[in-house]
């Protein structure tokens, strides 16, 4: 039986001749760092920037001569002056319909003739919003505009009505006075850096954690290319334990994983601001995540004949798994069967822990997702290293 | 002939490894299931939080955000756990009601805060909850007129209104589509169901690629290239077996959705001529990549950056309507982007084939470029192999 300490020089060296290789080659750059980093800047520049710099295309056709129709008009230059929207004047229905039709806006307005004359008399119209079907925000987007045209609208309607119920005030005089009154509620949207809410966080993490299951496989899944190629015939005659070639195997994927992740924290944080939150407790989530995706690969690499079965069966474990815990898109707002079927996804558990860590939370109150990987890792790590002892040891 | 046996060997090469049958039919499964759950009602989770004891109009806030339809509303005592909540995902927005909404309004406006998760429901929720802020900002002004007027205090203005608003008639809002008719039961799935249909038909093709590495690195395709079959042949044979399986999975996606979950498509011979148009894009893709990288490893990391890059910058992640108009223009160097553009004609906007054949030639194009490009491409890595 070799000697304890050899087991570990032995399996250090496995594992740095494997890391060698993967450098050489630039796969594990390539999915490690390349991969995740190039698509957080792609996702950040476009979605991230979506909420701040998006302008709906809205027409006009105002036909009302009377206050209203203007103070509508008056609305449009507010929301185009403060970049939300692009308002186009249009003349006549047909040429708003066609507007709309052939996709040039996404949404009209239509405020009838003799609007204001009609509301005043106490018979409120009707506002008319045509919308492209294919652009189903925007129009909701534009009825909501319209649903707040028509409370303001109704307000002084509804003042005059209140104020004649307790027989106060003179109608026209309450109708001037209410306009003096400031709306009491104002809306403030928060999804600005600083909360928690920020896209580059978000996409930052999602993304790490959905590469570093492919790139772990690299080190795992070469203990069967070895095989293929003949070299673990040859380990396994040098005088060294079993053991040493497994811990290689493992050392040199465990240090791919913990570097990728790594470089993508301080890549993430210091080229594009992301933030991770508390470094103790990021630590604490790589290194856990890290030994998720190893014992997974582990436990894929087993039931797989060659190289390239392993990698595809390993493959597709990180894509649906990744799917699955809501790497793509937040999943379990999309159904509560998905949502509850996403909890026996470790990427959901790590997504969790590694938001939680980022939003401030601290570490001992992140119990859930950390119990959850504890034991998703100790069921797949012996599971994959019993397969993996036992793969070694008939080959 | 040579291609047609070129493609039913690469084709048989497929289905002899049990993980490609996975990707073939169960990944897919798995697809129908996600955009299926979408389709049959999906309605995103708003937490309103009203404090312990909710004041009259904190609870008319929920009421009010749910009677508009399209949401579920949660209320919460507690801002934390609402926050809790928001952060995992199982909620798309929180509103904030401020201690004692509605009761004192002393000084400037009580704000509401309104925190989102960063994707695409945004705006549309935004909108519900600018609706009810508007509807209360209208009845509290009234109440606060009456009351001033009256000299009554708030509360009994607030009741004022309340018993006066029955009777007000009330100003409409009426939503048509171009041709007129009722916009009522616009199909959101439609948008959804056509993203994730084009970001998964590239993504599958593009893990294809890897077959086409390893049979290149086993030799097969020089050996195919020492018979008399051209280049040309050879590519188009694997072509063509690698485009017939993409062609299927999208059929397949489609016809499920459609027959378990009731997932309207619009016209089938233009969705059908979508699905198949882009398949052949995401083939030519693979195909390409296939020549230019040297190992499977590489392919996989290529396949999924790549596939997951044009998908985002192509408006499979979030709708192409709310991208700025610069970037807009720009998404359309993606195919994706064009497969999306003619899946909004044809699922949402009931257009036939004759609408969207722009989108088809632009992916025609865009097929044929790829396709010239990876002949050149295998042509060279063979001669340096």
């Amino acid at each position: 039986m070799p000697d304890d300490s050899l087991v570990i020089v032995n399996a250090l060296l496995i594992g740095l001749k494997d890391l060698r290789q993967r450098v050489r080659d630039r796969s594990a750059l390539i999915m490690g760092v390349v991969a995740p980093l190039g698509l957080v800047l792609i996702l950040d520049a476009t979605l991230g920037s979506v909420a701040e710099t998006t302008r709906f295309e809205f027409a006009v056709l105002n036909e009302d001569r009377g206050e209203l129709g203007a103070a509508f008009e008056g609305l449009m230059d507010e929301l185009e002056a403060d970049g939300v929207a692009v308002v186009t004047d249009v003349t006549d229905r047909s040429e708003l319909d066609d507007l709309v039709a052939d996709g040039s806006v996404n949404a009209g307005f239509v405020v009838p003739p003799s609007f204001t004359e009609a509301t005043r008399s106490g018979n409120p119209g009707q506002l008319v919003v045509v919308g492209d079907r294919s652009a189903p925000i925007s129009v909701s987007v534009a009825e909501a505009i319209a649903e707040s045209f028509a409370s303001e609208v109704d307000y002084v309607t509804l003042a005059v009505a209140s104020a004649a119920a307790t027989g106060a005030g003179d109608p026209t005089e309450i109708a001037a006075l209410a306009q003096t009154v400031e709306p009491p509620i104002a809306l403030d949207s928060v999804t600005e850096e600083g909360r928690g809410f920020d896209p580059t966080s978000y996409y930052a993490i999602s993304l790490s954690v959905f590469f570093l299951f492919f790139t772990v496989q690299f080190g795992v899944l070469s203990l069967l290319e070895e095989e293929e190629a003949g070299t673990l015939a040859r380990l396994r005659t040098a005088p060294m334990s079993p053991a040493a070639i497994i811990v290689g195997k493992l050392v040199s994927s465990f240090v791919l994983g913990v570097g990728s992740m790594a470089v993508m924290v301080v890549a993430t944080t210091v080229l594009m601001g992301a933030v991770w939150g508390d470094a103790l407790g990021v630590a604490v989530f790589v290194v856990l995540g890290v030994l998720t995706a190893v014992s997974l690969a582990a436990v894929v690499s087993s039931v797989a004949r060659t190289a390239e079965q392993a990698g595809a069966y390993a493959s597709m474990a990180a894509v649906v798994l990744g799917l699955l815990g809501g790497a793509f898109f937040p999943i379990s707002s999309a159904s509560d069967l998905i949502g509850a079927v996403s909890y026996i996804s470790p990427h959901r558990w790590l997504l969790e822990g590694l938001r939680d860590v980022s939003y401030g939370v601290p570490l001992s109150s992140i119990g859930g997702p950390l119990l959850a990987i504890a034991v998703f890792i100790v069921v797949t790590g012996s599971v994959g290293l019993m397969a993996a002892a036992k793969g070694v040891a008939q080959r | 002939m040579t291609v047609l046996l070129i493609a039913a060997n690469s084709l048989r090469r497929l289905v002899r490894q049990r993980a490609n049958l996975f990707f073939v039919f169960v990944l897919p499964l798995l697809l129908i299931l996600v955009l299926g759950s979408t389709a049959a009602g999906f309605e995103p989770r708003i937490g309103v939080v009203t404090g312990v004891e909710p004041t009259p109009l904190g609870a008319a806030f929920a009421d009010q955000l749910e009677a508009g339809g399209g949401v579920e509303v949660t209320t919460f005592a507690d801002e934390a756990e609402a926050r809790d909540l928001l952060q995992r995902e199982e909620l798309s927005a929180v509103v904030i009601l401020p201690e004692g909404y509605g009761e004192t309004f002393a000084g400037g406006p009580t704000a509401v805060e309104y925190l989102a998760l960063p994707d695409g429901n945004g705006f549309e929720q935004q909108g519900l909850v600018d609706a009810v802020v508007a509807d209360q900002n209208a009845k509290l002004r009234a109440a606060r007129l009456v009351a001033s007027e009256a000299g009554i205090d708030l509360d009994a203005g607030l009741a004022t209104v309340a018993e006066v608003e029955q009777g007000v008639p009330r100003t409409a809002v009426l939503t048509v589509d171009a041709d007129g008719e009722d916009f009522a039961g616009s199909d959101e799935f439609g948008q959804v169901a056509g993203q994730q249909l084009v970001l998964f038909l590239f993504l599958i093709g593009m893990i294809a690629s890897a077959a086409i590495i390893q049979s290149r690195r086993l030799g097969v395709t020089r050996r195919m290239l020492a018979t008399p079959a051209s280049t040309g042949q050879v590519l188009g044979g694997i072509l063509l077996g690698r485009f017939g399986v993409a062609v299927v999975q999208g059929v397949f996606i489609a016809v499920a959705t459609s027959l378990v979950f009731g997932a309207d498509w619009g016209s089938w011979p233009a969705a059908l001529a979508v699905i198949g148009v882009f398949s052949l894009v995401a083939t030519a893709a693979a195909v390409l990549v296939g020549s230019m990288l040297h190992n499977e490893n590489q392919s996989t990391a290529v396949g999924m950056s790549v596939g997951l890059a044009f998908a985002a910058f192509g408006g499979c992640m979030v709708p192409l309507e709310v991208f700025p108009d610069g970037l807009r223009r720009a998404a359309h160097v993606t195919p994706h982007a064009w497969a999306n553009d003619a899946f909004a004609e044809v699922v949402q906007r009931g257009g036939g084939i004759v609408d969207v054949t722009t989108e088809l030639a632009v992916l025609l194009v865009y097929a044929a470029g790829l396709l010239g490009l990876a002949t050149v491409m295998l042509r060279r890595s063979l001669q340096l192999s």
